[in-house]
């Protein structure tokens, strides 16, 4: 199994710990969900692994470098679905619009092609996210909470495919504070709590039988 | 008074080829500095929003300093490297129009850039992490952030082109003043104000509160009507 080895990351805000990990072992494999209360600090550890927040202090050790990471509110710039995947031909000048016209089609975009993505549904947002990260073709896609807000057939649409892409070898580690949904598509789960990270360990084990405190009593709030 | 303004709603109605010629000069001087100010400053003001180098404040404060630089003060550095015995003096551009949108140029180049930066910053809080996502280097990451803000910076290209069209000091200086030749309407309305000739010096006056107001009204519209296209 892949594992991401976290060192040394000690954020705080205020004065206030966000995230203190001396050094830690997380699994990543497939799809591994990060799952805890409000303010936890899932995002933080989210975001420090895609490397969006960094200092010379941290080491991390991922399967790949190839990350990419869809935020839980995206924002698009003000053009339309097809300019906001256009954008990415800065970075990959070898995408060519046949990848991006089948990245459409994956996600359901084609028929908004020309729509402007600030206008879109917040389902149809969350889709034009993860197709423009899809399109990265990243080893580990990171997604936070990309079903908040959504309603069922949306979120049954976003977590069939990410179950469609788990299965061609693509890692997922998804932040969610549904719990039926990280039983459903989840096969790891990283427990968090004020910025520790509590516990790990295979999805049905952890419902199961948490082994800490803290996990068994999160469980009980929410089941 | 009442004659004076009938006069100069004449002069301009009848379309006095002097008022014309001097408008048109100050069009078109303001618009090529403005056009430099624009190439300069909204990179610039993206720049600044965007990368994080040592001495960031700092520039910060020297380019919020240059905004506020009194007109005439750059009206006399230009007219110091430009005159004959100055470092630039050899290229005769004192007194001429290439000298004027050097002055101006100067002027709109530190406001597009000062009041850019602060819109792009706020804008790069909601994009920033997007934008390292999708691992963008810092030439596209401006780029597309420009691109994002590009409606909201077209209030700071009006700001640019009134700084430019309003201007009478600098161009007074490094222009000279010359009729037909380098007479804008801020220096022909301070001149023609002070030799008693009321109703040309008025008449300069409502065309060019024309000129502003249609670009107020361009600009409006191009705003507004991008607003209901994308929210």
């Amino acid at each position: 199994m892949a594992n991401i080895v976290l060192e040394n990351i000690h954020l705080t805000e205020q004065g206030r710990p966000i995230l203190q990990i001396d050094k830690v072992t997380l699994p990543c494999d497939r799809i591994t969900a990060v799952i805890g209360p409000n303010g936890a600090g899932k995002t933080t550890l989210l975001k420090v692994i895609a490397g969006l927040i960094t200092a010379p202090a941290f080491a991390i050790n991922a399967p790949s470098k190839n990350i990419s990471m869809v935020l839980h509110q995206t924002p698009f710039i003000k053009m339309s679905v097809w300019g906001n995947l256009l954008l990415l031909k800065d970075a990959i000048p070898s995408l060519s619009d046949d990848q991006m016209n089948h990245a459409m089609n994956v996600f359901s975009l084609n028929h908004l092609k020309n729509q402007p993505a600030t206008l879109l549904s917040a389902g149809e947002k969350q889709r034009l996210a993860i197709a423009r990260a899809y399109l990265m073709h990243p080893e580990l896609m990171i997604l936070d909470e990309p079903t908040a807000s959504l309603d069922p057939n949306s979120t049954l649409f976003i977590e069939s495919k990410i179950t469609e892409l788990a299965n061609s070898s693509m890692r997922f580690l998804i932040a969610s504070h549904d719990f039926a949904q990280v039983k459903r598509i989840s096969d790891h789960i990283i427990f968090v709590k004020n910025g520790q990270i509590i516990e790990t360990g295979p999805t049905e084990e952890f419902f199961a039988s948490p082994s800490t405190e803290d996990a068994q009593e999160f469980i009980a709030l929410h089941l | 008074m009442w004659d004076t303004l009938y006069q100069a709603f004449s002069l301009v109605f009848n379309l006095d080829p002097e008022v014309w010629s001097i408008a048109f000069t100050s069009i078109s001087v303001s618009a090529i500095a403005l056009l430099n100010g624009v190439i300069l400053g909204l990179p610039l003001g993206a720049f600044l929003a965007i990368a994080n180098f040592p001495g960031k404040k700092w520039c910060l404060t020297i380019l919020n300093t240059c905004m506020n630089v009194p007109t005439v003060i750059i009206g006399v550095l230009i007219y110091l490297l430009l005159s004959r015995s100055g470092p630039l003096g050899d290229l005769g551009l004192l007194f001429t129009k290439t000298g004027m949108i050097i002055a101006q140029t100067l002027l709109t180049t530190p406001i597009i850039a000062a009041v850019s930066r602060q819109i792009i910053a706020d804008a790069w809080q909601s994009h920033r992490d997007t934008f390292t996502s999708l691992h963008l280097r810092l030439f596209h990451q401006m780029k597309w952030i420009l691109w994002d803000c590009r409606f909201s910076l077209v209030i700071v290209i009006l700001l640019g082109f009134s700084r430019a069209i309003s201007e009478v000091g600098a161009v007074m200086i490094v222009g000279g003043n010359i009729a037909h030749h380098t007479r804008t309407l801020t220096t022909a309305i301070a001149l023609e104000t002070s030799k008693g000739d009321l109703a040309l010096s008025l008449s300069l006056g409502i065309v060019l509160l024309g000129i502003v107001l249609l670009a107020n009204i361009a600009a409006h519209f191009l705003k507004s009507s991008a607003e209901r296209k994308y929210g």
